[in-house]
């Protein structure tokens, strides 16, 4: 198992590699030179020339981007144009926010989507299994931005109840994060929670059609062990494959959703970047973003291990 | 020949093909056999969700072809006497704050939005088709494109295409392109998998030994075999491309202001939420109800082509 994971790492070497030539291309896109594009109009020729060697494009191409990738793996992600401070430390400062946001997200879509998906299952066209999967088949086709605006229509504007913008810590304030952060993490979790909800619902009845769902069955075995035990263990198998996914998804919505609620996270700062052309910062979240995604998928993988020993990986 | 296909048909449902089993023939539709190659879309055109979704996207785009007869207002025009004007007979949804009437401009955003859906589609099938067939077809180029492929799948879609437009800067033609960067991995992977199920097969041996060169092998005897699977897929980027050109939109990272899109709009209505609740369910329902007209087709396609999904 050490070796698998050892392997999977440096299989992701050649991947980040790549992730890296996609993230430094970038600003190299720019119609016309970033450095004038960057300063705008009015800037003067000496401090073109200046942010050109500043961001150090007046050398070959290869050079910068080995500089680059080198700065990447030391944790150096490059100096803000607009913030003049570290890139690192501009991420750093907004993690928070994205990555409690991203948790609960996760948390809801699972916590929805499994519960919905294993009761469909067990009654299928039944009523609440034709209108459970009426909301999934809704909440994949609604964009987490329009539910979240939604939801502060809502409960924000017409009843009261929420508050529509911000951000407070967990420790500073239980009650005030809770209440700022449960729109957001369920507009964003809706549609995983969704996709989740039809694939344990499908790979359910997959697996309640298996003869050892229909031995442990006819043995007695109460319906609720057969469920738990028996089904729902292998049915997660591919759901676990779709959480990974989600992580995807979670982690491109969440850019989206903290601009609807005007959430200080990285997502935001990305976001705003743009208007700002501070390129170091969108290469840098990006590329975290990316890494993060990476990293993400291979958990995946070796959770799959645990969940089903019939997967063995490498050479036991 | 009729006659000898309903046998046929009522031969196979006696035998329990599931082709035939769940569905009783309609009349009018019944001629096509299950052997038939549009038997798909008889399967379709009996499906009353399919056929509801395909007759909304009809609609909407009829509605925004034939926009010059209906009205002969403009969505952009600028009108401050009437702004935030809740639905009346006047403006059936209401205006925005700068007097523009939101059913028009919404209508105006099916364009956009179609075209960007349907072209992204087509783009990054096209392409994605041939790299994934070439993939999987050559062996030597197969590990360097599916690595480089692996490397755009890494990110997040919506944030490469964020990251990308944030070089481009705003434009539509800029927004088709990085959502196009975008899927090609996604229907790479897909049709090099088919690709690699169908490229040993007898038939593709027999042509290639009587001297048929490659191309035209990966085009008339393998594209075909593979062509299901990737027009689900693509029915589906249409509805992902939709959802993230409006949510570019949205971050005003997408389509220049001054075009009516649903994701400006929502990021419009946003900013007089308190006001107007019209400028929010407008766009809304709108982009709702397309990705879900799109997603139900691409199901029901799903359902037709590919026997095995129909049992869920």
């Amino acid at each position: 198992m050490t070796q698998y994971i050892i392997r999977r790492l440096l299989l992701l070497i050649p991947v980040i590699l790549i992730v890296g030539v996609v993230v430094f291309t970038l600003v190299h896109l720019t119609p016309g030179d970033p450095a004038a594009v960057i300063l705008g109009p009015d800037a003067t020729s000496e401090q073109v020339e200046r942010l050109r060697s500043q961001l150090g494009l007046d050398r070959p191409f290869y050079i910068q981007f080995v500089e680059w990738m080198g700065g990447v793996a030391r944790g150096d992600l490059g100096h803000s144009l607009y913030l003049d401070i570290p890139v690192t430390q501009a991420l750093l400062d907004r993690a928070q926010p994205t990555t409690t946001l991203m948790l609960y997200s996760l948390t809801i879509s699972i916590l929805i989507g499994v519960p919905i998906g294993v009761l469909s299952a067990i009654k299928p066209n039944s009523i609440f299994d034709r209108i459970a999967m009426m909301f999934a088949i809704s909440g994949v086709a609604i964009p987490n931005f329009v539910l979240g605006i939604l939801l502060i229509m809502i409960f924000a504007v017409w009843l009261r109840v929420l508050p529509s913008q911000g951000y407070v810590g967990l420790f500073q304030d239980p009650i005030g994060h809770f209440e700022r952060m449960i729109m957001p993490a369920f507009s964003l979790g809706f549609s995983s929670a969704a996709l989740l909800a039809r694939l344990v619902r499908s790979s359910m009845l997959d697996v309640m059609r298996e003869d050892y769902v229909r031995t442990a069955l006819s043995k007695g075995v109460a319906f609720r062990n057969v469920i738990t035990q028996h089904a729902l263990r292998n049915a997660l198998i591919p759901a676990v494959t779709v959480i990974g996914y989600s992580v995807g998804a979670l982690l491109g919505g969440a850019v989206v959703t903290e601009t609807v609620f005007g959430l200080p996270g990285m997502g935001r700062l990305v976001v705003n970047s743009i208007g700002r052309r501070d390129y170091p910062v969108i290469q840098g979240a990006v590329m975290l973003i990316a890494v993060f995604y990476l990293l993400a998928n291979l958990i995946v993988d070796i959770l799959y291990v645990y969940i089903d020993p019939r997967i063995r990986y490498g050479d036991e | 020949m009729a006659t000898s296909n309903r046998e046929r048909e009522r031969e196979l449902r006696a035998q329990g093909d599931p082709s035939t089993t769940d569905r009783p023939a309609k009349r009018g539709l019944k001629r096509i056999s299950p052997q038939s190659r549009w038997y798909w879309a008889r399967l379709v055109l009996e499906n009353p969700v399919a056929v509801a979704s395909i007759g909304f996207i009809l609609l909407i785009l009829l509605a925004t072809a034939t926009m010059g007869l209906w009205s002969d207002q403009d969505p952009t025009r600028l009108n401050p006497a009437d702004r935030l004007q809740s639905p009346s007979g006047d403006f059936w949804l209401g205006t925005d704050q700068l007097g523009r009437d939101v059913l028009l401009r919404a209508v105006w955003g099916v364009r956009i939005s179609l075209l960007i859906g349907f072209s992204i589609m087509f783009l990054s099938g096209a392409i994605g088709t041939l790299i994934g067939m070439g993939a999987a077809y050559y062996q030597k180029i197969d590990t360097p494109i599916m690595r480089v492929m692996d490397g755009i799948m890494a990110f997040p879609p919506i944030v490469l295409a964020i990251a990308l437009m944030a070089s481009f800067g705003q434009g539509t033609q800029y927004v088709i392109i990085a959502l196009t960067v975008v899927y090609i991995p996604v229907i790479a992977r897909l049709a090099r998998g088919s690709t690699l199920s169908v490229k040993n097969q007898l038939y593709v041996e027999a042509a290639r030994s009587i001297g048929v060169k490659d191309f035209p092998i990966l085009m008339r005897h393998i594209f075909p075999n593979i062509f299901s699977p990737l027009i689900v897929q693509g029915t589906f980027i249409v509805a992902l491309a939709i959802i993230a050109e409006a949510s570019l939109s949205f971050l005003g990272a997408g389509v220049p202001p001054d075009v009516p899109t649903w994701g400006s709009m929502l990021q419009e209505g946003q900013s007089v939420i308190r006001q107007a609740w019209w400028l929010i369910l407008t766009p809304g329902a709108f982009l709702f109800v397309t990705v879900l007209s799109l997603n139900l087709i691409g199901d029901a396609l799903r359902d037709a082509l590919d026997p095995r999904s129909r049992e869920r």
